[in-house]
């Protein structure tokens, strides 16, 4: 099925239905609610056209378009959008994870409704926008947009230090993306295509038509870096993280960890690798550094947290630092298990603050010292949080192991040592997950208010099982998305290994095990089109 | 002195040739020698004229006569009688812009170009948005009367002269009218004395400014020997090298004297307060009018007319980063809303400063003239919506008043929301692209001639947006996380024309940041042709 | 034999005593015949130029800022009547309820 500009569509579907959200009577909570679940589902379903759509084995981009917006051409701004590899399943990720979003807060936000649904809804317009734009300016456009409604989503429904907190996150994302616009304006008059087009401004430097000097390119990849590495978060910019998280009401706290965060690691591949392969290279030790930092300290503070929704936010912290490792290793195995780490990071984290949501919801209080032994008065609850813990982990036959293990192979090549100190980390977080899991659902039931909470009830399950279905299937059979994502992380890497700037073992000989459980007889992807598309 | 050999000149002899000769439209000579031939002349030129004339006819006629002849309780006719005239002027002007009646007029002292028809449109707007708000603001402050709205249409005027004006005689003149309209308007709350004060120190500061601005243009009339602008760059490209002290002098009483009129700091003393005294419609018109048509003038006189000076550059760089610095930080201070947008209007004009500093080859012109029309539209926005919050009784204009107006007045804090977005220039509204012009001309500019000043006041731009989103930001808290005041508050002022005003400028700033071209055109229409006469 | 510059010299002095006049006195109408005092200094520049330029538009000039500044005069102290009527002082210092 062919649907004419599928993706435009995607993208302002939500925000079209936030509008009517907010046209609606405020006072009729239900219908708001189900329309905002309704509609962010069809919008799932939409998304899912994209894969369906996907031929293999695809390198460039597989569905392209531009719109007709602005009328200027000598501007250079077009709204042109493009799906890959790299954000295929990001896309998705974000379809998918707003209707569990929109789902879980149904009994949870019983004031202003109406704005609280519209504002998820432009949420998820702003975010589809930033994977789906390949124009630098329309990326910027979305990527400042979602911060208003996120800013809002804390500050209104969030905790009790909501404004702080909202107030962080909003000054320290604009910091890094105020510098993004200038080098943006700045690498767009450099290159001298007249055009924003993220594909002619790569195409024109890697081709050698357009040249930045090494200084230049060093300032405005850190300009772009930055940008991204407050997203990520990455040590040491990560503090606004753990505020943003605790107080953001739960539907917030899995869009931000599931998605938005993804938003600074997306950005790093699709637009400082590719534009930038030198000042990459000049800085990757240094990055690699910092991620390493990131993965030790998260997973070391997350294991003194007693609040349950700081220390996943810690943990956030650290698993993001795994993916950075990955993507500055420079080989195919780190940049395929870093893009799937993402995914996984948005199934099992989201699925985290979820629980953590749920047992909020029934106590008001998310200190671990309240709880003790709630596996004997919810036991399916306890039983799913099990496996979302482990999947979180990195247990083998969970989606965690996957990337967390393609993510050390890449990167074990690059730097044995600085690996061999990441992989502590894992066994760290198997630390701080499993130490919560046991003084929360083990022990004796001391308190008599938690022997009366109840079990799972079936809108919580079904928020539920679809996350857990999810880790399982991406944990034992990963070959559909790996296989999707090798040849755009291929491009990715082209501009980098072609000017020889990595050594050989990131060279394409070195490549047998991009999966750990190749199916028999799977079709590889011809190592031989690694030309830039569009170049 | 010089006095020749043919004795003492007589007064016939001091006058040049020309000045019998007046040009018309076409530049030929016409000679002025009867009653009938002078009519005829002005007939010729006066069609440049038609938008000012059409306001002066409304102004006199309209609210003044309408004054004296209606009762009290119907003075309110005043007002639309203003508003008649800003629509004949807008046809006039329309009329003009179509029919391309471009050209030099009255002896080359007035032009009517694209950038001249640009912001006449822009201060045609601007006035009748301040004559929407005004009409229901005025009768809660029991002020309602016809000589208000006359003085809002003379200021138009002024402005309006201001921008046409290619000679210093014709600025000062448009400038004066413009100022002096704004010292009464600023205190016209007689009984308030907060307005009393504002008024006093916005005219003493105001009339010293000028003093100053003047003693300026004298210089440069001495330097040159002529008032006319063309000239006046002819003249200073080639002035002795002796003569560069002098000429340097002058330029920075001329920045001195309109650095008074755009609040540019450290000339900005009086901004805050003639902002917070004045009546909240004068405030805007204040805060986007007479900061457009001091912009105006700068343009001209500096990308103009100063292009071959050395040195106004670093002063008037230095002047953007004090301004940045100074607006942005005295506003983290406030707790009065009005006192609040004072400081953001002064941290805005760095950045319009920003466009003029990038130069005319880098697209500077049209991303001042981009970012003005903008800011009329954003910051009329937001003052509507403090107009709103003025009831019988209570001021309304600290950021307390605003808390929890998400739970009274959804609709309305809303489009507050879009209108400090787009002042904190967040997309997608209109002030987003206004930044992004101004910070693409200043880019461009950096790239061609790499300077330490471009790039300090590029960055110092980047921070000051990021210290501005917190003290916007403030107003947000207020309004969607505060604490809802009692329930017994009366209900907002609403009116027609508060109303209509508020559409129109939420529309525009969200249409424009949406799609951007339309605006981005205009502004390209206005730097086009631009300094051809 | 006056010359130009000997104009200028003048004009300059009563500039600055106009200049320091606004800065350093409090009472709003000495501040008032300060910013006269800066006005004739212009005018005083504009006539002696146009005398030595043998060019009228300096005297044009200089009657149309004593026109202006008469109505200024006007305006500014119709100002001061209206804040003496609320607050019974004409000093600086003491018109401070605006302030932040």
């Amino acid at each position: 099925m062919k649907i004419p500009y599928l993706l435009a569509l995607l993208t302002y579907l939500p925000a079209a239905g936030g509008i009517l959200v907010l046209l609606v009577n405020g006072a009729q909570e239900k219908v708001i609610r189900w329309f905002a679940f309704l509609l962010s589902a069809a919008v799932f379903v939409l998304s899912l056209l994209l894969v369906a759509s996907y031929p293999l084995p695809a390198a460039g981009y597989v569905l392209e378009e531009t719109l007709g917006w602005l009328q200027v051409p000598q501007l250079g701004i077009t709204h042109h959008m493009g799906v890959d590899g790299v954000n295929l399943f990001l896309v998705l990720l974000t379809t998918f994870l707003t209707p569990i979003a929109i789902l879980s807060s149904f009994t949870a936000v019983h004031r202003k409704v109406q704005s609280y649904y519209a504002l998820l809804l432009f949420l998820e317009t702003g975010m589809l926008g930033v994977f789906l734009a390949l124009d630098l300016v329309l990326f910027y456009l979305f990527w400042e947009v979602t911060l208003v409604p996120m800013y809002l989503l804390i500050g209104i429904w969030g905790g009790e230090r909501r404004i702080y907190a909202a107030v962080k996150f909003i000054l320290y994302t604009m910091v890094g993306s105020l510098l993004m616009l200038v080098a943006i304006l700045y690498l767009h008059l450099q290159t001298g295509t007249g055009s924003f087009d993220l594909l002619r401004i790569a195409g024109q430097l890697s081709s050698g038509a357009a040249a930045l000097t090494r200084t230049q390119e060093l300032w405005l990849f850190l300009a772009f870096f930055v940008a991204f590495a407050i997203k990520v978060p990455l040590f040491p910019f990560h503090t606004w993280l753990p505020d943003a998280h605790v107080e953001a009401p739960t539907a917030g706290s899995i869009l931000l960890a599931g998605v938005l965060l993804k938003m600074g690691a997306y950005g790093i591949l699709r637009f400082c690798l590719p534009l930038f392969p030198h000042a990459s290279t000049a800085f990757a030790p240094l990055i690699s550094l910092l991620a390493v930092i990131g993965i030790i300290y998260g997973a070391l503070v997350a294991l003194v947290q007693t609040d349950m929704k700081k220390l996943i936010a810690y943990s956030s912290v650290s698993h993001l630092g795994f993916v950075v490792l990955g993507i500055f290793s420079f080989s195919l195995q780190g940049l395929q298990g870093a893009s799937y780490q993402m995914l996984n990071h948005g199934i099992s984290t989201g699925a985290l603050f979820l629980i953590v949501g749920i047992l909020y919801e029934r106590r008001h209080t998310r200190r671990i010292e309240e709880f003790g032994g709630i596996a004997r008065s919810m036991p399916h609850y306890a039983a799913a949080t099990l496996i979302i813990a482990l999947s979180s982990i990195g247990l083998p036959g969970l989606n965690g192991f996957v990337g967390e293990f393609l993510i050390l192979l890449g990167s074990f090549a690059k730097n044995s040592a600085l690996t061999a100190v990441a992989v502590t980390g894992v066994f760290f977080s198997a630390a701080y997950l499993l130490w919560m899991y046991q003084r929360v659902y083990f022990g004796p039931l001391t308190r008599d208010e938690n022997r009366q909470l109840a079990d799972l009830d079936r809108r919580e399950w079904a928020c539920l099982i679809p996350l857990i279905l999810m880790a399982v299937w991406m944990g034992i059979y990963s070959q559909p998305f790996l296989q999707r994502m090798e040849g755009a992380s291929r491009n990715i890497l082209h501009p980098i290994q072609s000017n020889q700037l990595v050594a050989r073992e990131a060279s394409p000989d070195f490549r047998p095990a991009a999966s750990p459980k190749p199916a028999a007889g799977e079709s590889r992807i011809a190592p031989e089109p690694r030309s830039f598309p569009h170049e | 002195m010089e006095t020749t050999g043919a004795g003492i000149p007589g007064p016939m002899d001091l006058i040049p040739r020309h000045y019998f000769f007046y040009t018309n439209a076409m530049n030929e000579p016409f000679p002025l020698k009867t009653v009938a031939d002078t009519l005829a002349y002005f007939g010729q030129n006066m069609g440049a004229l038609g938008p000012e004339l059409q306001l002066l006819l409304w102004a006199l006629i309209g609210c003044m006569i309408l004054e004296v002849l209606l009762p009290d309780q119907s003075k309110r006719l005043t007002g639309y009688a203003a508003l008649g005239g800003i629509a004949f002027a807008s046809f006039h002007l329309y009329k003009i812009y179509v029919n391309g009646f471009l050209g030099v007029f009255f002896n080359e002292t007035t032009v009517i170009d694209p950038f001249s028809i640009f912001f006449k449109a822009l201060f045609l707007a601007a006035a009748l948005l301040t004559v929407l708000l005004s009409l229901r603001f005025m009768e809660i402050e029991n002020e309602q009367s016809g000589e208000y709205y006359a003085l809002i249409l003379l200021a138009t005027i002024g402005m309006m002269v201001m921008v046409s004006a290619i000679d210093l005689l014709t600025i000062y003149i448009g400038l004066e009218l413009m100022a002096m309209s704004f010292y009464i308007l600023v205190g016209y709350l007689r009984r308030n004395r907060l307005s009393n004060e504002a008024s006093l120190k916005i005219f003493l500061l105001g009339a010293f400014a000028s003093g100053i601005l003047l003693y300026g243009f004298s210089l440069l009339y001495g330097l040159t020997g002529s008032t006319q602008l063309s000239v006046l760059a002819r003249q200073l490209a080639a002035a002795p090298a002796q003569n560069r002290e002098m000429i340097f002098l002058a330029v920075v009483l001329v920045i001195v004297g309109l650095g008074f009129k755009i609040a540019a700091v450290p000339f900005h003393m009086w901004a805050p307060d003639a902002y917070q005294g004045a009546p909240t419609p004068i405030t805007a018109f204040l805060s986007v009018g007479s900061k457009a048509a001091a912009f105006t003038v700068m343009l001209r006189l500096f990308l103009g007319s100063f292009v071959s000076v050395k040195g106004w550059f670093l002063v008037l760089g230095v002047v953007a980063l004090m301004t940045f610095v100074v607006g942005n930080l005295a506003a983290l201070l406030q707790t009065n809303v009005k006192r609040l947008l004072a400081y953001s209007s002064i941290s805005h004009a760095a950045y319009i400063l920003l466009g003029l500093l990038a130069g005319r080859e880098f697209g500077g012109i049209a991303a001042s003239s981009g970012y003005l029309l903008i800011y009329t539209f954003m910051n009329f926005g937001a003052f509507a919506v403090l107009i709103l919050m003025r009831r019988k009784g209570i001021p309304g204009d600290q950021i307390a008043d605003f808390n929890g107006l998400i739970f009274r007045h959804p609709v309305i804090a809303s489009l507050m929301l879009i209108f400090l977005l787009s002042l904190a220039g967040i997309p997608p509204t209109a002030g987003f692209i206004a930044k992004y012009m101004v910070f693409a001309a200043i880019i461009k500019a950096y790239m061609a001639q790499p300077s330490a000043m471009l790039l300090t006041l590029a960055i110092a731009g980047a921070v000051a947006a990021v210290v501005a989103l917190y003290y916007y930001f403030l107003i947000v808290k207020a309004m969607f996380t505060g604490e809802s005041q009692a329930e017994d508050l009366p209900a907002l002022s609403f009116s027609p024309g508060v109303t209509a005003a508020i559409v129109i400028t939420a529309g525009m700033t969200m249409w424009v940041g949406i799609f951007p071209d339309t605006i981005m055109r205009m502004a390209a229409y206005a730097a086009s042709n631009w300094g051809a006469w | 034999m006056i010359t130009t510059t000997h104009y200028l010299v003048l004009s300059a002095i009563i500039f600055s005593i106009g200049v320091i006049g606004v800065l350093t006195r409090r009472n709003v109408l000495i501040v008032l015949m300060s910013i006269e005092l800066i006005m004739n200094a212009v005018n005083i520049n504009m006539v002696a130029f146009s005398h030595q330029f043998k060019d009228m538009v300096g005297q044009a000039f200089a009657v149309f800022v004593i026109t202006v500044a008469a109505a200024e005069a006007a305006i500014g102290l119709g100002i001061v009547i209206a804040l003496f009527r609320n607050r019974e002082t004409v000093h600086v210092d003491e018109i401070d309820l605006l302030k932040g």
